[in-house]
């Protein structure tokens, strides 16, 4: 079954071994990195040197070797996606099944909330979020918890249209009816009956919502409101931080901004064969 | 009908009534000191501070304060600006035309690109072309912004010594110099948009070539480019517009991003700089002019809906 | 005078005396440096004898070839370039670098300095007269009497309309400085007991102590603009600028530009040259230089070598002369432990290597370690203080004197506070994480602390920090700047970030305060140096190098190291060029 489908998706199935091989890279990355991140040595290191057998990335401006430093980086950029887009999914799958499930008052309640949410621009609001609850940028569970939440808010509301839709056809099913009239209680008519007849379209969209987290760290660090620091840095802060030199050494602008475009491209290839393959009903809504 | 929309619109309101009582709250809980961020300079006294924090009415509780502001909202007094003690709904007004256009153009720029890609990957699904247009659209939308933008500026000028005019002109004023400074930024915005668009527009197109009136005008003899962009293409845009409403916030969003990196005069860059410097009263006037802005369009995209297919009937 | 007014004396330097003599020989139209005035900058400077030629601390090659003389031709418009929109025009109620840049077109001071011509190095403090006739006539070491020159005029649009400027406009101006509860240089001018008017063109200025650095005062560019008072009392003070400048300020678009027009009734004729000024607000650094590279800018500033490079190899036809740059100092919590300990304060000197940050940084490039009198004729360098150990990286001796300090075995683990890139540019953050990396080799363990500008302005900059901080500073281009950091009485003070409570250094600067002798004073001011370079009161990083480029045809312009940009109105564009 599984090699039918990556026979079927070859891009689908090459995206997914992409995307394992970074969640295994970001988990690694101490092992994998041949120098600590904040390592500066201009000895080792010289400045901005061209990627070669030494420096397979190159070196940056501050004596510090890029392929470490991106192998690294991995943790924050992916860390952060997947964790913004775990608050978001779990706010909004949270809030999608009870809107959809209990429909009425609730259900209008809910839809207000999210449209709260849509009523500011995306960046904005992660902007307007950081300047209130993180003014001081310095790394801590804390700070990287609040920033994935900053991102996490922006995502919610579209899991949650997503799950709202599904439940709402699932409702009227016979079998619902069925649980509910055997005296079981809400709460457990929606973990048992109806969440997993929606996980799949949780799925999907989440997968496509990580490449939109990591874009969103990089643009957010471009701010200057990122939080990655010397040894736990991120892509998008290191393009940031290297873009005085873009002109003078190419590969500082051309490898984190690869690196990106690479976590992205992998994790949207990855959702689309997932939802072609899952659900086939989800390709109108992105 | 009637009932609905008043319904709907009694929403609407009531949704940003709650986003202005969010953004005042949040805004207020920023921390740092008002007058330190007013005086910028290391030599400040106790005095001087109070007298600032009692020109700007922050020693009211903070129900008036609110009463108050909304009071001016109405009566068009959206406050003045914390250092330069510009009116805000100057600085926003003079604003506008400058995002508008440069949304315009980047949406322009995005289904220009889009509708053909969507096509034809529709037409030629799981072809060779299809693959190709679709990883190409997939990559441009993982490209951040911002280095598009930078790369923009930075290669063309050190090629060809090239750069967009500066000094922003109005487009009426010289509407040349006005789109080439414009077009840039549009591009960099409009890319990442038009490969959405490309995608729902196949998929969409996938969708509505299986349907059976397809199959008829096809079985009529009609020739296929005529079924394709008379038919096909009419009937499949529904999605494609319901995912460019959706799309119209993070394109405002983008705006701060390549705004400040082309050194455009709008909202993007407005936002930018009042973030930057802590200023308040623009913060909280953009973020509230923002959220009016899209709550309005969320809410003509949902009546349209409901006026096309009266079947809809959105809770 | 010799003896009151050192101010007045323009030293000669070896150099200063060469490019004299070249002078006279080729006109006065041209300043090629003799001995650097070809395209190679960067063997001057450091790699001559700098301690021998006073000069030689100033990198002040330029690609300007030798010109013919030519006959001045007014007119024509000037474009430059602004990192950020000034916040506020009100000089009263608010200083900012960029306000500065532009406060110096429209408004005016009674003194102004004398660079930025070609004969006057960037650095040279000298002041000239602007609204004043002539420098003051000093009665006694506390009075300054300051007569204004005739014909002096507001600008010819509303609401001054071409009125005369009168010392009563001069009174009214300092009046407000001091006094004004939202005035943000009342520290800085509380050494002015009182300004009286005995006419309309006579200022008589009286300090409360002697204070041998009041002319550097009143030209300075911290203030003392004099705005007058039908323009400085509306809501239009902080968005538009009405004074007697060379300039009339005829728009500020927020988010584009800041435009002028030349002021037909300027009192300090021939100037100004140009018709139009635009002051163009540029956010990003890399469109700066692309529309500088592009031909459309025709004078933009502060570039570290690496956009150095770029601009001189896509503008070869440019004009460019590198400045003493921006250099940078940790400030650190002396009042409580561990850097209370002075033994702490000299190992994280001797961590730093600030070779290796210069070479990150500005290419290797850049004046090498420096206290606080950066680029004046007068100021030390370092390898000749008696302390000067404690700028050499030095990791053996460093990590004796903490373990002499903390105990064998121990670390401090702290947190530095510093501003995010936006508005003090990448170079400075880069600093701080290099110095961060160092300084761990030593059991100095850092939480970095990033903070936007107007947070850090508002809280670390205020003081209000654990640990350390870091901040830029440009060169100050008055004697006293080092008294105003470390004080603990509030005569002077204005920002004591370390700390400091010192009554040894108290003693030491209130005595060079006073010393109108030009040679006492430096004597003071030295004993100061050693006494801080002991201490290591605040820890610093070397100056990098800051290039400005100009168009080809642009003449008469020299960059200064101070913001006032009243000298635009010598420069003008040789139409025959």
């Amino acid at each position: 079954m599984l090699w039918r489908t990556a026979r079927q998706k070859p891009l689908g199935a090459i995206a997914f071994l992409v995307c394992v091989l970074l969640i295994l890279v970001a988990i690694g990355a101490d092992v994998l990195a041949p120098q600590a991140p904040e390592t500066v040595d201009p000895i080792k290191n010289p400045r901005l040197q061209a990627p070669s057998l030494d420096h397979p990335m190159g070196t940056d401006n501050l004596f510090r070797d890029i392929f470490s430093r991106i192998i690294v980086g991995s943790r924050i950029s992916l860390g952060v996606g997947f964790t913004a887009v775990a608050i978001g999914t779990i706010i909004g799958t949270f809030l999608g099944l009870v809107s959809g499930y209990f429909r009425g008052w609730i259900d209008i309640f809910v839809s207000r909330l999210m449209e709260v949410v849509l009523g500011f621009p995306p960046l904005v609001l992660a902007i307007f979020f950081l300047s209130v609850f993180l003014p001081d940028r310095s790394y801590s569970l804390k700070s990287f918890m609040l920033f994935s939440l900053s991102i996490g808010i922006i995502i919610a509301p579209t899991t949650a249209r997503i799950v709202r839709g599904s439940v709402l056809t699932i409702r009227n099913l016979q079998y619902i009816e069925a649980a509910e009239s055997m005296g079981n209680t809400p709460t457990r008519i929606m973990l048992r009956h109806v969440l997993p007849n929606v996980v799949a379209p949780i799925i999907v969209i989440a997968s496509i919502q990580i490449g939109n987290a990591i874009l969103a760290e990089a643009a957010l660090s471009f701010l200057s409101l990122g939080i990655s620091d010397a040894s736990r840095p991120s892509w998008g802060g290191m393009l940031q931080d290297m873009r005085p030199v873009w002109l003078e050494a190419w590969w500082t602008a051309v490898i984190p901004g690869l690196a990106i475009s690479l976590a992205v491209l992998a994790f949207n290839l990855f959702g689309d064969a997932l939802r072609d393959v899952l659900d086939p009903r989800l390709r109108q809504s992105s | 009908m009637g009932q609905y929309l008043a319904k709907r619109v009694l929403f609407a309101v009531g949704v940003l009534f709650v986003i202005s009582i969010v953004v005042f709250t949040a805004v207020r809980m920023i921390p740092g000191d008002v007058c330190r961020i007013v005086l910028n300079t290391p030599d400040v006294t106790e005095a001087q501070c109070e007298a600032i924090r009692d020109e700007l009415g922050l020693d009211e509780p903070l129900v008036t304060q609110y009463l108050s502001y909304m009071g001016g909202l109405l009566t068009g007094d959206w406050g003045t600006t914390l250092i330069s003690k510009r009116s805000v709904w100057d600085e926003i007004k003079t604003r506008i035309p400058v995002t508008l256009e440069l949304t315009l153009l980047a949406t322009t720029f995005a289904f220009i690109i889009a509708l053909p890609i969507g096509i034809i990957s529709a037409v030629r699904q799981d072809s060779v072309i299809d693959y190709v247009l679709r990883v190409l659209s997939i990559g441009w939308l993982s490209i951040p912004s911002f280095w598009l933008g930078t790369m923009l500026i930075v290669f063309p000028a050190q090629w060809w010594g090239y750069t967009p005019p500066v000094g922003y002109v109005d487009l009426w004023e010289d509407p040349l110099k006005n789109l080439e400074q414009l077009y840039l930024p549009a591009i960099s915005l409009g890319l990442a948009l038009s490969a959405s668009l490309a995608r729902v527009t196949r998929s969409a197109m996938l969708e509505v070539l299986r349907q059976d009136y397809i199959r008829t005008s096809r079985a009529k003899g009609l020739g296929e480019r005529l079924v394709i962009l008379r038919h096909a293409l009419r009937n499949a845009m529904i999605p494609v517009i319901t995912l460019f409403g959706l799309q119209i916030g993070v394109l405002l969003g983008g705006t701060v991003v390549l705004e400040s990196i082309f050194s455009l005069p709008g909202l993007g860059l407005l936002t930018f700089n009042a973030v930057t410097v802590k200023d308040y009263p623009q913060v909280q006037g953009l973020v509230l002019f923002f959220a009016t802005v899209l709550v309005t369009v969320n809410l003509l995209v949902d009546l349209s809906y409901a006026w096309f297919d009266p079947r809809i009937r959105y809770a | 005078m010799e003896h009151t007014n050192y101010w007045l004396r323009r030293k000669l330097s070896r150099r200063t005396a060469l490019r004299g003599s070249a002078l006279t020989g080729i006109g006065a139209a041209s300043y090629a440096l003799v001995g650097c005035g070809d395209d190679d900058d960067d063997d001057d400077g450091n790699g001559g004898d700098p301690t021998n030629t006073p000069q030689g601390l100033l990198p002040t090659a330029t690609s300007a070839p030798t010109q013919a003389p030519v006959e001045v031709t007014p007119g024509g418009s000037f474009s430059f370039q602004i990192s950020s929109p000034p916040p506020s025009l009100d000089p009263y109620t608010s200083t900012s670098f960029v306000a500065s840049y532009n406060h110096g077109l429209s408004y005016s001071k009674l003194y102004r300095f004398a660079a930025g011509v070609p004969e006057v190095a960037p650095a040279d403090n000298t002041m000239e007269p602007d609204l004043a006739e002539a420098m003051p006539e000093q009665q006694d070491d506390l009075t300054f009497v300051i007569t204004l020159k005739d014909g002096l005029k507001f600008h010819d649009v509303a609401p001054t309309n071409g009125r005369a400027l009168t010392s009563e406009d001069v009174a009214y101006a300092f009046d407000r400085y001091r006094n004004l509860e939202t005035s943000v240089h009342k520290t800085g001018l509380s050494f002015i007991d009182t300004v009286d008017t005995p006419d309309d063109k006579t200022v008589v200025i009286k300090t409360k102590a002697p204070y041998a650095d009041t002319v550097s005062y009143l030209g300075g560019n911290l203030g003392v603009w004099i705005s007058p008072a039908e323009h400085a009392e509306t809501e239009a003070a902080a968005t538009k600028m009405v004074g007697s400048g060379p300039f009339l300020n005829t728009a500020f678009e927020t988010g584009v530009q800041l435009t002028y027009a030349k002021n037909p009734n300027y009192y300090d004729a021939p100037y100004p040259y140009f018709d139009d000024v635009t002051a163009l607000i540029v956010t990003d650094q890399a469109k700066r230089v692309a529309d500088f590279s592009s031909g459309q800018v025709d004078l933009t500033w502060l570039f570290l070598p690496t956009e150095r490079d770029q601009l001189k190899s896509q503008r070869p036809d440019a004009q460019f002369e590198e400045t003493q740059g921006i250099g940078g100092y940790i400030y650190l919590r002396t009042d409580k432990p561990p850097f209370n300990d002075k033994r702490v304060r000299q190992a994280i000197s001797m961590a730093l290597n600030r070779g290796a940050i210069r070479e990150a940084i500005s290419k290797g490039e850049g004046v090498d370690e420096q206290l606080y009198h950066v680029g004046y004729p007068y100021a030390r360098q370092v390898a000749d203080l008696p302390q000067a150990k404690y700028w050499e990286h030095n990791l053996t001796e460093a990590k004796a004197a903490l373990e002499a300090a903390i105990g064998a075995g121990n670390t401090i683990e702290t947190t530095w506070e510093h501003a995010d890139a936006a508005i003090y540019t990448q170079a400075y953050v880069d600093t701080a994480t290099l110095a961060q990396a160092q300084l761990a080799q030593i059991g100095i363990n850092i939480t970095d602390v990033s903070k936007p500008y107007a947070q850090y302005i508002s809280t670390t900059y205020q003081g209000n920090y654990e640990g350390m901080g870091h901040s830029p500073r440009a060169v100050a281009y008055w004697a006293d700047f080092i008294t105003e950091r470390f004080t603990m009485t509030p005569q002077r003070g204005r920002i004591n970030l370390s700390y400091v409570t010192d009554p040894d250094l108290e003693v030491l600067m209130d005595k060079q305060r006073g010393q109108f002798d030009f040679e006492e004073r430096i004597e003071t001011i030295r004993q100061i140096e050693e006494h801080v370079a002991e201490e290591q009161y605040e820890i610093f990083f070397s100056t990098d190098t800051r290039t400005y480029f100009w168009d080809a045809p642009i003449r008469n312009y020299r960059p200064t190291a101070w913001f006032p940009y009243t000298h635009v109105m010598k420069t003008w564009r040789d139409a025959n060029a």
